[in-house]
């Protein structure tokens, strides 16, 4: 039987999972590694129970991936690359949760769900207006009415609309 | 270096501790560190970049950083642009006066995008001292005879001023003969016309260098290397090779503040390097000595320039480079031309405008390097239009068949049959077996 280990959150709940799952985040399996074998033990301050849960579901989904390799290669980096049908349906939550699954995949150095979540993001961005996204982001418009009306300018000179 | 003020008003991160009256803006975005926000705005193309930067202020800022649109321009793969003087202006067809003018002074504070800016604006004159000690000498064309060079001097650098410089272009010039070619810059392959413009006006960190080995251009301006008598074709042992040696002789056109980082010459070859029009910036060390802030393996395969030549020079590594006794460095103009042996630790930075003639050779008294180098780092082997694995092989074969005095030289001067100073001469311990 696989090693457990007990992760605490911030607002104290705590979730007790296989070793391998928590080891899907670098910051906790370096921590581990440090600690020694016989810890049990593992809080996750910065992380709310809601978004600690969230996060394990996909570490536990994931826990058998091969060992993360990074997709960046400079300038000739493929886009969009394909989000899987569990993945999209994961990461199917209110805006806010996303955008906390990605900080705590940043905290917790998750890289592949870091990059899921932030592709995710882009493609709420594509296909959108200015007006639609910032809905969608909940972003203000603190443009001047100078500034607004070069925007306007520049949004019709622009070849690529 | 000086501040620069960022055209958009962006602040280093620091400066947000300072400012008690900053107004953070752009939603959900707001909440995450800027690295995070620029891996999101990586991911889209142009019409939605567009479209997030009419948001706010704040987002406006991230989806100006112009090595964003400098991607978008990449994948469209179109030699024959219009360049309006920055890669966003350009992806959209803009005129600088079309393009909106926004604030984000107080707004957006973040390293990531003021720090390339500042250094796109970096001034080598501020930095450079060429009288400081470790200056490259410089010899007259009469004074570097052939006995000078392969006896004392082919294991270092230096400067010779030439009786008449290689060629008498401007790049006004080159653009009026060759402006509809093609040329190759870095991953760009653009028409040489388009390339001036760009070279003329961007804000890149690490502008786009051209080097050309295949063009018509090229063809056309074919040349005999200066300073013949040394560098010249027939004491070129890799000339052998005839067609299956890597390219070797460049055309290099490259705007103020571009330049190679830190690297040695591919295969332990030897180059000289002859400036056409402007001036160029050196620094050297010899093989063994790898530069403050660059990192090698053990086998010296893997370079790694954490920075861009300009943060090189800007956050210190040239100040630290200067105080060490191994430190060369000198500036070349036109009638000049340096010499850089073998093996030796480089960077050049273009101090203006510039157009140079560059060739990769291996002179008789680097041929022991050289040798070393092609049988015992195979991996690092380069360009021959032959397997590597076969390339050692077929120059010692080459050797004995055309100069068959030379091989039996390198034959006799066995490892063990060398006295010390041969053997620490050589950068491996090299045997020379036939087999």
């Amino acid at each position: 039987m696989s090693r457990k280990v007990r992760l605490t959150s911030a607002d104290n709940v705590t979730y007790e999972v296989d070793i391998e799952v928590a080891e899907k985040s670098m910051l906790l399996k370096n921590m581990m590694e440090d600690i020694g074998d016989d810890v049990t033990d593992v809080p996750v301050p910065n992380v709310q129970a809601n978004v600690l849960k969230k996060v394990i579901e996909y570490c536990e989904h994931h826990k058998n991936d091969p060992a993360y390799v990074s997709s960046d290669e400079g300038i000739a980096r493929a886009k969009a690359t394909e989000i899987s049908q569990w993945d999209q349906k994961f990461l199917q939550v209110d805006q806010e949760m996303l955008f906390e699954i990605i900080l705590t995949a940043n905290y917790l150095d998750i890289r592949p769900l870091l990059e899921v979540g932030c592709r995710t993001v882009a493609n709420m961005i594509k296909n959108k207006s200015p007006e639609e996204i910032r809905k969608t982001f909940n972003i203000e418009n603190d443009f001047t009415p100078e500034e607004e009306a070069q925007i306007r300018r520049e949004h019709e000179w622009a070849q690529d609309r | 270096m000086k501040i620069v003020a960022h055209p958009l008003g962006i602040r280093p991160s620091g400066n947000a501790l300072l400012d008690d009256d900053r107004r953070p803006g752009m939603g959900l975005f707001g909440r995450l560190p800027d690295e995070i926000v620029m891996t999101i705005v990586q991911e889209l193309d142009a019409k939605s970049l567009l479209a997030l930067g009419h948001t706010c202020k704040g987002l406006f800022a991230y989806c100006w950083f112009d090595e964003l649109w400098k991607q978008v321009i990449y994948e469209r793969k179109s030699p024959d642009l219009v360049w309006k003087g920055s890669w966003r202006r350009t992806a959209l067809g803009l005129d600088k006066d079309q393009e909106a003018q926004v604030s984000a002074e107080k707004v957006v504070y973040s390293d990531l995008l003021h720090r390339p800016y500042e250094l796109s604006q970096i001034d080598y004159q501020e930095y450079i001292d060429p009288e400081h000690r470790g200056k490259i000498p410089t010899f007259s064309e009469s004074e570097m005879t052939v006995e000078k060079f392969d006896g004392e001097w082919h294991n270092k650098p230096f400067v010779v001023n030439l009786s008449k410089p290689i060629a008498e272009w401007t790049m006004d010039d080159l653009v009026e003969k060759y402006g509809e070619l093609g040329f190759r810059q870095e991953y760009m392959d653009w028409k040489l016309k388009v390339y001036v413009e760009y070279a003329r006006e961007n804000h890149d960190e690490v502008p786009l260098y051209l080097f050309d080995c295949h063009s018509k251009a090229h063809q056309d301006l074919v040349f005999e290397p200066p300073l013949s008598h040394i560098f010249g074709t027939e004491r070129d042992y890799f000339a052998l090779f005839g067609k299956n040696r890597p390219d070797h002789q460049w055309l290099i056109v490259g705007p103020s503040r571009s330049g190679s980082g830190f690297h040695k010459d591919p295969n332990a070859t030897s180059a000289w390097n002859s400036v056409v029009s402007g001036h160029k910036y050196w620094i050297m060390f010899p093989g063994d000595c790898p530069p403050p802030g660059i990192y090698t393996d053990q086998e010296q395969s893997e370079v790694t320039a954490p920075v861009s030549l300009a943060e090189w020079f800007a956050s210190g590594f040239y100040t630290e480079a200067k105080k060490h006794p191994n430190f060369r460095h000198a500036v070349t103009g036109p009638g000049q031309v340096m010499y850089v042996p073998s093996g030796w630790w480089h960077a050049v930075v273009n101090l203006d405008e510039n157009i140079a003639m560059t060739g990769n050779f291996v002179a008789e008294p680097e041929l022991r390097k050289v040798l070393a180098f092609l049988k015992n780092k195979p991996d690092q082997i380069s360009g021959f239009k032959l397997p590597a694995e076969q390339v050692y092989h077929e120059f010692v074969g080459l050797l004995k068949e055309k100069t068959p005095e030379i091989a039996e030289k390198y034959e006799s001067a066995d490892c063990k049959k060398r006295s010390w100073r041969q053997v620490t001469e050589a950068e491996t311990p090299f045997t020379f077996n036939f087999e």
